[in-house]
């Protein structure tokens, strides 16, 4: 059954393309050390320092930045963070999700009252001012915070739309089959219940993780983050201080921020899978 | 005969996939007089939804007419253009849905969904006219006039399948198709529904394509009875005849399928076994590995349609050479 | 005289309507059931749709709470302290078969995974007698050789199969009482009078007692020894199964029973003298339910709500008609 599932994400070519994507991103965030040519703070090397604020050239692929580091370089190691950021967040707001969904889709009466009570809230306020105003409350500035604070308001969408869909399957039939056997509840939910929401399941991880990607390098862009993180969001930082759009500095501000939307782009694609997955009837024939 | 109204010639219809054609409808011919009732009778997966949406042209997305041909006042709908068939259908022949709820607009006030159909076909009708019309209509089926503006899900399921009813009905024509219109509804109402096509029927003289999986209903209201199964048509001739000697041994095991409200109660076999699949069919019988009586030859070649008497033919080898019924 | 394995008294089952603001409203899908279920019988409770017939199983399976009346299994009222200090039990006791083959099943589970489950639920088999256990139950029910089915998933096998697969997970518990839910309206009909069959066998072989709902008064005829008439949430009829069809007192079973397909007559002879459609739960018709439609209305129908009358010893009526 998880190796059908699986399958359709190498057979639907969409789901391919997105697939073929994320694990080059992987490939360089393992393999940064080997692919970049240069240390991500490094300004000098024998030949002397570093031209601070130059073009691209045979020597810095990308140019350098305003501190002389290599362009190029950083894009590669910054690789490591945005992606752990993304994907950690994304992991993180999904159990969250997933948990709430569950207990309350399926519990109803009270507890499903509180959940969605606390949901509705997450949900009306406007989730960048909200991470913008905790963030700046924040004093250690670091990667682990914005994780905190992407997760903290991030999981109120995931949760809804699971909860929906927990109640639905909860009507089908064999749940009440597995009532009647004698099943408990909480057997009922891990058995019957989440096998079939599996898809919506990953359908959120992708989603959240997009979020968590764009939401992380929003972050550092306005300063928020640790500016003196090597992630694509404090490229972006680095760029718009020093003027970089002003000097028409491409090489800058562009790689990061293809960077940024390729990633997200690779979530979206392996998500028309799910549409697959859920619904066999789609199926290409 | 000039009152024949319509004449399938081994039709061969189906649906491409990837792993192949499914002949849903493998070889089927059988003839339809005007106002003549047949009633086709089959389980699921026998062919018989995809031979009335070949019959109307409806066949979808991958579903399509491999061979044969659709004889409807001598014309040969398989030939027909697109713009042939938009003219032809509604106003020569329609159908009704087995499910009201599918077949309805939810958002569109039944009054409205009529008067759509009538201006689709009748270009210069103005709308006072085609409202007059679905009035006239809906009464034809029962439907009080304070219920002309209702949307569907404020009607019954008895209600809904009687206001489709009037919509296959609006242009008056020759044939229509019903694909098990009463399945989904309670055995009153049902009954009250085809009552009302009885009726209907006497009035205006228009062929009926009765479609459904009940068999001892079809037994009642047919003229025709065709019993149809993995695609082919095994046995067809008037009703009564095959309810008092059905000579097919799967007609026999349908019959012994439906439990009598009177007489002895007996114990009975069904039939055991499933369908084959339509994807490779089978070279001979279709029946074959459920079959009681089946030979050698059944297995490897598809016996022809032998008449015995009275248009009542069954395609099966227990009786191909003998002239003598069972 | 065969043990009372299932009565229930005076049992009401009303359903709340959410609106907002107006007053609360109930649908009035069961009122005032009572019956009686004896071991080893096949009581069939016929009636169309919205007549309550499927919520008195549901009761029954305890899947939901009646509003009132109280419910025996085995002289033990089930919501009463002795059940519920051991529901596993009464679960073991009692188990439902349901309509729709594939609903019942969960279509990310393989056949073993879903026959292990009652076996491990009520510590009927070691984990190592699994295997076997299943095997035997599939060979039961008619499924075999069982190596071919054990290791499918449901969207593999056929409406038939997977009824039988249903049905297995039933009697794999040995239970007293079975529920079944219109357990063949949704099959091919040539497969129905098998699955009628085997439901059969088990009650012969194991002497299991059944409440078999269904809409289909022949199907009723030919597997059942008492059967109940239910309409619009009351019990109208109950009686000997051949009596009740060919004798019908209730001017209802007397509809059902016309309506029914007859082949062997002609159609024009069979027209029915009834109009209407079946009443709204919600704010059911005062008096007899069924007085609106009934061919035999009297004025008293209206706003009396006639009790069960006996007509003899094992036939009772729900109409004025036959008031001592």
């Amino acid at each position: 059954m998880i190796k059908d599932m699986l399958k359709l994400f190498i057979t639907n070519r969409k789901a391919l393309l997105g697939v073929i994507i994320l694990s080059i991103f992987i490939f360089i965030a393992v393999f940064a050390p080997l692919i970049a040519p240069y240390h991500p703070k490094q300004s000098s090397d024998q030949e002397g320092k570093f031209q601070l604020r130059a073009a691209p050239s045979s020597k810095h692929l990308l140019g350098t930045s305003h501190a002389g580091y290599d362009i190029f370089s950083r894009l590669i190691y910054g690789t490591r963070l945005s992606l752990m950021v993304g994907i950690v967040t994304g992991v993180i707001t999904t159990f969250i999700a997933l948990t709430l969904g569950l207990l309350g889709g399926y519990y109803g009466g009270v507890i499903d009252d509180i959940i969605s009570f606390i949901n509705n809230i997450f949900l009306v306020i406007p989730s960048l001012p909200l991470i913008i105003v905790i963030a700046s409350y924040i004093t250690i500035r670091g990667v682990w915070p914005i994780i905190f604070v992407l997760s903290f308001t991030g999981w109120a969408w995931g949760t809804r739309v699971i909860r929906s869909q927990v109640l639905t399957v909860r009507e089908r039939e064999f749940v009440k089959v597995a009532e009647v056997l004698g099943e408990k509840p909480l057997v009922i939910v891990f058995r019957e219940i989440l096998p079939n929401i599996i898809s919506l399941v990953m359908a959120t991880f992708f989603t959240s993780t997009i979020a968590a990607v764009i939401g992380e390098a929003t972050l550092e862009f306005i300063g928020l983050g640790n500016i003196s993180a090597v992630t694509w969001g404090t490229m972006l930082y680095w760029a718009q201080n020093n003027a970089a759009l002003l000097y028409n500095a491409w090489w800058w501000f562009l790689p990061p921020g293809l960077f940024i939307g390729l990633l997200g782009t690779s979530f979206a694609l392996m998500n028309f899978a799910i549409d697959e997955i859920s619904n066999p009837k789609i199926r290409k024939r | 005969m000039s009152d024949k109204l319509l004449e399938v010639q081994n039709l061969i219809a189906g649906y491409q996939t990837k792993m192949g054609r499914v002949l849903a409808v493998n070889d089927v011919s059988f003839e339809l007089k005007k106002g003549e009732l047949i009633g086709i009778a089959g389980e699921s997966g026998c062919g018989k939804s995809t031979l009335a949406y070949s019959i109307m042209n409806l066949l979808e997305d991958n579903g399509a007419i491999f061979s044969g041909e659709i004889n409807f006042s001598g014309d040969n709908l398989v030939d027909f253009s697109a713009k042939e068939i938009k003219q032809f259908r509604w106003q020569k022949m329609s159908m009704v849905f087995q499910s009201a709820m599918n077949a309805l607009n939810p958002v569109m006030k039944i009054s409205e969904q009529l008067i759509d159909a009538l201006k689709a076909h009748q270009k210069g009708i103005s709308e006072k006219e085609a409202r007059k019309r679905a009035e006239e209509m809906l009464e034809l089926v029962d439907i009080q006039k304070d219920r002309l503006d209702a949307y569907p899900h404020q009607l019954s399921g008895g209600m809904k399948q009687r206001v489709m009813i009037a919509m296959a009905m609006i242009l008056n024509p020759d044939l229509v198709i019903m694909d098990e219109p009463t399945t989904a509804l309670d055995v009153v109402v049902q009954r009250n529904i085809i009552e009302k096509i009885e009726d209907l029927r006497s009035e205006f003289n228009f062929s009926i394509i009765f479609i459904t999986h009940d068999l001892s209903l079809l037994v009642e209201i047919s003229d025709k009875l065709a019993i149809m199964y993995a695609g082919k048509i095994l046995e067809i001739g008037p009703a009564a005849k095959i309810y008092s000697n059905p000579l097919h041994p799967y007609t026999k095991g349908l019959m012994n399928s439906f439990p009598p409200l009177t007489g002895e109660i007996e114990e009975m076999s069904g039939i055991e076994g499933k369908p084959p699949d339509l994807l490779n069919p089978p070279a001979g019988c279709p029946f074959y590995p459920r079959c009681e009586k089946r030979m050698e030859i059944c297995k490897t070649e598809m016996p022809e349609f032998k008449e015995l008497e009275n248009e009542h033919q069954v395609k099966c080898y227990l009786y191909q050479g003998s002239d003598n019924l069972e | 005289m065969n043990k009372e394995i299932l009565k229930l008294d005076r049992v009401s089952m009303h359903f709340p309507v959410k609106k907002f603001g107006r007053k609360e409203e109930y649908v009035h899908a069961m009122d005032d059931i009572s019956f009686s279920l004896y071991q080893g019988e096949i009581l069939a409770i016929v009636g169309e749709s919205g007549s309550g017939k499927t919520t008195t199983a549901n009761v029954v399976a305890k899947l939901h709470r009646p509003t009132s009346g109280e419910i025996y299994f085995n002289g033990q009222e089930i919501y009463g302290q002795e059940v519920r200090k051991n529901n596993l039990e009464y679960r073991k006791n009692v188990q439902m078969i349901f309509q729709d083959p594939f609903g019942a099943l969960n279509p990310t589970h393989t056949i073993r995974g879903i026959l292990e489950r009652p076996f491990v639920i009520h510590g009927l088999a070691e984990r190592s007698e699994l295997e076997a256990k299943i095997k035997e139950v599939l060979v039961q029910v008619g499924l075999e050789p069982p190596e071919q089915f054990i290791d499918k998933f449901p969207h593999e096998l056929s409406g038939g199969q997977l009824q039988r697969i249903n049905i297995a997970r039933a009697i794999s518990v040995e239970p007293v009482l079975l529920l079944a839910d219109e357990p063949t309206s949704m099959l091919d009909v040539s497969i129905r009078i098998i699955i009628m069959n085997m439901i059969k066998k088990f009650r012969d072989r194991d002497n299991i007692s059944y409440l078999y709902i269904t809409h289909n008064l022949a199907g009723a005829r030919y597997i059942a020894d008492r059967i109940g008439v239910m309409y619009a949430g009351m019990l109208m009829e109950l009686g000997p199964a051949d009596e009740i069809i060919q004798n019908a007192y209730h001017p209802y079973t007397q509809l059902l029973r016309s309506a029914a397909p007859q082949p062997e007559k002609d159609f024009k002879e069979n027209k029915l003298t009834t109009q209407g459609e079946i009443p709204s739960l919600v704010n059911p018709p005062s008096g007899c339910r069924f007085h609106p439609r009934c061919p035999k209305a009297m004025p008293e129908c209206s706003k009396e709500l006639p009790d069960m009358y006996q007509i003899n010893e094992k036939h009772r009526v729900r109409c004025l008609l036959y008031r001592p």
